[in-house]
This record gives C-alpha cells, sequence and structure tokens, in this order.
C-alpha cells in the first residue's frame, strides 16, 4: 500500500518521492547493469537512462499485470543492451573456443570463490556470451526471448550459452591454478 | 550436474554483487534529466478544439441560412406586412387608362403572387375599387432617401395584378400583405443600388425580374484540396522488444519523409478573419537498411594443422575435428510507414493584396486514427516479411498546426494557394504501453482553393 501511494507521488512528479523510490532500487539496478558491462561509466549511463524511462512510464505500470520488481529489471536489461548498441559494441565477435581447455568446474572450486570474483569471470569472456550467459541464466530469458531481443537465431543464442559456460568453466579452473600455486 | 552446480553458483553470486558507487552524486546528475510533470495540455486543446468546431458549425449553419433565404420564393411576398400609408412614401397616381396597366402587366409573371396576394392596403384598394384602376409609382430617383423605400415600391406594385383586381371581389380579401419582411438585396454602396435596382423601377420592370437581382450572394465558403511534402523529426522512446520487424527499439531522433493530401473547408469573413478545417491523411516513410548475422556452430574436418586460433596470448594450432563457426549475413531493407487520419481546426487572418492574400492560421488538430506498416525486402526487392499495427486508441487532441500561406486569384472564384506549414507533437500515440513517439513536421503544401 505504501508503495503504491509511493509510486503514485513520483507519477506526480514529486521529487522527493521519486528519490526515495531511487534509493529503494538503485543498488538492484546498478548490479544488473554491471552484469552488461565491465565499465562502471557504462554502468551509470544504463542506470540514468533506465531511471529516466522508469519515471517517464511509471503511470503505465500495472501491479495487476506483474511485479514491480521484474518490471524495472526488464526496462534496466533494455537500456543495457540499447546502450550496448549505442556505443556499436560487437555484441557478436568471434568468439574463442575453450573446447581444449574443458575442466570440470567442481562445487569445491565454486566455494572458494566470491561474487566480486564471479563478476570479475564474467567480465572476461566475450561479451555476447556474457549477454546470453545473463539473459538465460540470470534473469530466466527463453532462447526464443534471447533470440528476440539480439535478433539472433534460436540456434545461435543456444550456441552461445553452451559456450559461454564453457568458456567461464575454464577461467574458474584458470584461477584454481593461481590460487593452488 | 556440474551445469547445474555452474548456474546456480553464478546466479546466487551475481544477484549479490556488491559494486561501490555514490548514490547521492548520481542522484543529483540524474535529477535535472527527469521529466517534468506536464501540464494538461490535452484539456486544453480539447476546449480550445471544441470552442473551434462549433465557432465552424455556426459558420456554416450561419452561411447555409443565409442562402436560403436569399433564394426564397415570390410566394413569400404574400406574407409581407402592409404599408401603412403608401402614400407617405410613394406618389400613387391612379392610371386611368386600364389598357396601358394591362400592356405594363402584360410581360410579368405575377399570376402566381396574385392569387396568392390576395390583398393590398386600403389605400390601394378603395383605389381599385373605386377607379378599378392599377396605381402608377411614380420614383424620384434622384432622392436617396427613397432608395430604401423602391423595394416596398416594388412590392405593392406586384400586388396590383390587372387580372387579381378583376377577379377577386374586394370583400374577400383578407389579408394584408406586408412589408417588412420582403428580401432585400444587401449591396454594398448607394451607388451600386442606384443602378442596379432603381433604373429597373423606373422602368417599371417586371417584378420577378427585379426579384431575381436578388441572388443568392457569395457565401465566402471555399474547398481546398491540398497536397504537403515535407520532413519529420521523431522522437521515439521505447521499451518494446518484441516488435522486430518493426524496429522500434532505437531511442533516437531521426529524420524521415513525409507526404500528407487531404481536403479542406473554408469560412472566410470580411474582417479578414478565417475558419478552415478538413480531413487530411498522413504518411510517414521510414526507409531502413538492416543486416541480420546469423552465427551457426559447425565442425571442420581438418588433417593439416593449419588452423589456428589465437587465445590468452598464445597462437594455437589444431588438426582434426575443430568447432568452428559460419557467420551468414543477409541484408534486408525494411520500409516503415506510419499513416494517420487528422482532423486540424485552425483560425487565421489574411490579408487582401490585390491579387494575392497572405494567410496565417493555428489551431488544434484532432487524431481519429494511426496505423504502424512494416516492409522488409531482400536485395532482389521482395517482400519477407510484412506487419502491421492499428493503433485503436481514443481521439487524441494533443498536436498544434500552424500554417502561413499565399494564394493567388487565378480565375474568378479560383485561387491557387501554397504555404508552409509545421505541425508540433503530430501523432503521439503510445503503442502496448511502451513505446511513446512524437512528430514534428515541417512541409510545404499546394493546393487550389475554389470558393462557392
Amino acid at each position: 500500500m505504501e508503495l503504491i501511494k509511493l509510486l503514485n507521488r513520483c507519477i506526480d512528479g514529486d521529487r522527493v518521492s521519486q528519490k526515495e523510490f531511487y534509493l529503494l532500487t538503485a543498488d538492484r539496478l546498478m548490479n544488473i547493469c554491471r552484469r552488461y558491462t565491465s565499465n562502471l561509466s557504462d554502468a551509470k549511463d544504463m542506470l540514468q537512462n533506465t531511471y529516466i524511462q522508469i519515471f517517464k512510464n511509471l503511470k503505465k505500470f500495472d501491479p495487476n499485470k506483474g511485479h514491480l520488481d521484474a518490471w524495472l529489471a526488464k526496462i534496466a536489461i533494455n537500456e543495457a543492451l540499447q546502450l550496448l548498441r549505442k556505443r556499436k559494441t560487437q555484441l557478436i565477435k568471434e568468439a574463442h573456443s575453450a573446447e581444449q581447455f574443458e575442466l570440470s568446474a567442481t562445487p569445491s572450486i565454486l566455494e572458494k570463490l566470491q561474487a566480486d570474483d564471479v563478476l570479475q569471470l564474467l567480465h572476461e569472456i566475450p561479451e555476447i556470451y556474457r549477454v546470453v550467459f545473463n539473459l538465460n541464466i540470470v534473469e530466466g530469458f527463453s532462447h526464443q526471448e534471447i533470440a528476440e531481443l539480439l535478433d539472433i537465431p534460436i540456434g545461435t543464442s543456444r550456441s552461445h550459452l553452451s559456450r559461454a559456460k564453457k568458456a567461464l568453466r575454464t577461467k574458474i579452473e584458470q584461477q584454481r591454478k593461481i590460487k593452488s600455486c | 550436474m556440474l551445469d547445474d552446480h555452474l548456474e546456480d553458483y553464478f546466479k546466487e553470486n551475481l544477484e549479490n554483487v556488491h559494486t561501490s558507487w555514490d548514490k547521492e552524486a548520481f542522484w543529483d546528475d540524474l535529477e535535472p534529466m527527469l521529466p517534468t510533470k506536464k501540464k494538461r495540455r490535452p484539456i486544453i486543446w480539447f476546449w480550445t478544439g471544441g470552442i473551434a468546431a462549433v465557432l465552424l458549425l455556426t459558420g456554416l449553419a450561419f452561411c447555409l441560412l443565409n442562402t436560403k433565404e436569399t433564394t426564397s420564393s415570390n410566394l413569400e411576398i404574400a406574407k409581407n406586412q402592409a404599408v401603412d400609408n403608401p402614400k407617405d412614401v410613394l406618389n400613387v397616381t391612379p392610371i386611368t387608362d386600364n389598357k396601358t396597366a394591362s400592356k405594363q402587366n402584360k410581360n410579368t409573371n405575377q399570376k402566381t403572387i396574385s392569387t396568392t396576394t390576395k390583398n393590398t392596403n386600403d389605400e390601394i384598394k378603395s383605389t381599385v375599387s373605386q377607379n378599378n384602376r392599377i396605381p402608377k409609382i411614380n420614383l424620384i430617383p434622384d432622392n436617396p432617401s427613397l432608395l430604401n423605400a423602391e423595394n416596398k415600391l416594388i412590392k405593392n406594385y406586384t400586388i396590383a395584378d390587372e387580372e387579381t383586381i378583376e377577379e377577386t371581389p374586394i370583400t374577400e380579401v383578407q389579408e394584408t400583405p406586408t412589408l417588412e419582411n420582403i428580401p432585400i438585396k444587401k449591396v454594398s454602396t448607394p451607388a451600386l443600388l442606384a443602378t442596379e435596382i432603381s433604373p429597373l423601377l423606373t422602368n417599371e420592370e417586371p417584378l420577378n425580374k427585379i426579384i431575381s437581382i436578388s441572388k443568392p450572394k457569395k457565401s465566402n465558403i471555399s474547398i481546398l484540396p491540398l497536397f504537403g511534402v515535407g520532413s519529420v523529426n521523431r522522437t521515439l522512446n521505447s521499451t518494446n522488444t518484441d516488435n522486430e520487424l518493426l524496429d522500434l527499439r532505437n531511442n533516437q531522433e531521426t529524420t524521415l519523409a513525409a507526404f500528407n493530401f487531404g481536403v479542406h473547408v473554408r469560412k472566410d469573413w470580411n474582417n479578414g478573419l478565417f475558419l478552415q478545417s478538413g480531413i487530411e491523411l498522413s504518411t510517414i516513410h521510414e526507409r531502413l537498411n538492416y543486416t541480420q548475422t546469423d552465427i551457426e556452430a559447425v565442425t571442420i574436418q581438418s588433417d593439416t594443422a593449419s588452423f589456428y586460433q589465437s587465445f590468452a596470448g598464445a597462437t594455437l594450432y589444431r588438426k582434426g575435428e575443430i568447432e568452428a563457426q559460419s557467420v551468414t549475413n543477409t541484408h534486408y531493407e525494411r520500409h516503415n510507414q506510419f499513416q494517420s487520419l487528422n482532423i486540424p481546426i485552425l483560425v487565421g487572418y489574411q490579408r487582401h493584396m490585390g491579387r494575392f492574400n497572405i494567410g496565417l492560421a493555428i489551431g488544434p488538430v484532432i487524431n481519429i486514427h494511426r496505423k504502424f506498416r512494416g516492409f522488409a525486402y531482400n536485395d532482389t526487392k521482395q517482400v519477407v516479411a510484412a506487419a502491421q499495427i492499428e493503433l485503436d486508441q481514443q481521439l487524441q487532441l494533443n498536436s498544434i498546426d500552424a500554417l502561413a500561406n499565399i494564394d493567388y486569384s487565378l480565375y474568378k472564384n479560383i485561387h491557387v494557394t501554397a504555404g508552409v506549414r509545421y505541425q508540433y507533437g503530430l501523432n503521439s500515440p503510445v503503442t502496448n504501453t511502451t513505446i511513446t513517439q512524437q512528430y514534428k513536421v515541417g512541409s510545404a503544401f499546394v493546393g487550389l482553393r475554389f470558393s462557392l
């Protein structure tokens, strides 16, 4: 109920309420943006566009149609992808084959990694793999949805996800080796 | 199993990544960029449009009624009021020669009038009954004060039909003809009245000929077929990611081509003001070149170590079964059309300069229908995909239209007109609650104006 009141005040253009809303949601949305870019400055640009869109379209949000968090996340993801396109980032790059380094990523190895290390690992794989991995594994989009979002065939989306996983396993193993030395 | 571990682990940890950043400073930067609360302009436009529409309808009704009045038949003369004392304004003298009177009225078509106007005023009646003669009317053309009376004279004259007087007993006369409601031709100057009416009266022209002077006056209503071509500046904001074909995801301003044609109706007043409205179809065209890249995983059999790749700073030569990628680029040309049906309501002012008229007008635009259409063509210009979105929204009144035009009198009632026009905020629909867009259209137009 309080949230709806806050949203209504935001829609009315009340800056204090908008700031309150921003402080409540900023960390989560920044987190989403950070997953799509390794550059903090780019992430801030994404977040800025996200909030502009949120406050512009807040009156169109219908609580009966979905959860606010999901709606905010969708806008953030969309803005992230748009910014990547605008920056003419080559989403589709010649990817490295990680086949020959394929090793098993066991739970014991994973336990040793911190959350920030995980983000770092994610940023080390090719961007298109990272985007597909984020959309599928973290955000829960289907391959059909990813294909539509990124203008790629469904098969390509599956293939990118598979490669992303392979690359991540390789990276994890490399880290394990470094730490064991 | 491993996949499950990896996926869960990444999912869990990526949700909890902590990024240190200055939220306050970020808000300070963000705040000026946030949209301010919009004023309720649509309501203002609603009332403005409503008032303009009422004015337009009133103007049209007035013109139609006016036209009807001037074309009223001769029969209406029967309803006119009597002159209390015609001698006050007329010099009525009995015509003693009945033949002369008959001769005078032979060419007239008074039968209709006579049978309906069975009466005349007492003065004339008595003259007729006593003398069985038709009153003759003598005008004093040089006296301007009689100019207004001339019309009254005409009516008395018409009543005095020879046949009626002879056939209708005076006792049967029940109504008194009146003059007050007789349609009087409006002319701009007394001189024109004198030249057009006085000679007819002095020559004792037949009534129907005189009445025929009172033709419907020029209505000051004109019809304008218009055609315009211009440039559109579009601002498009979208969170929509579903419609691939229309490619509405780019949040950017683009300059596009626009065409519109329509028909307007215009009402002019003598003081230079005019009201113009009509219906027009605007089409905005967008052409995009698009390359779709399909990447498929393929396996290459290489028996020599000629296939290499760079990885982590090292160059690796490989042989055997090698996983590679097949990249296919397909070029498409997309053609998107945005069509809208609009009703502009313009109020303007026009200044006459010889055969030229220069005018300015401004007013709201009512948007009544919108439609998106998109086509994708391949390199051989074949349509490979098409889509259409009908926007079933309510009437929108959130645009403003301003135009400047110059027209030239080509022929009696035909003007050629041309000008420039700016439509701000035209067609700003919201699609699927995710796309908002605004068009600003600057265009040049040409057309013809036919005065009715």
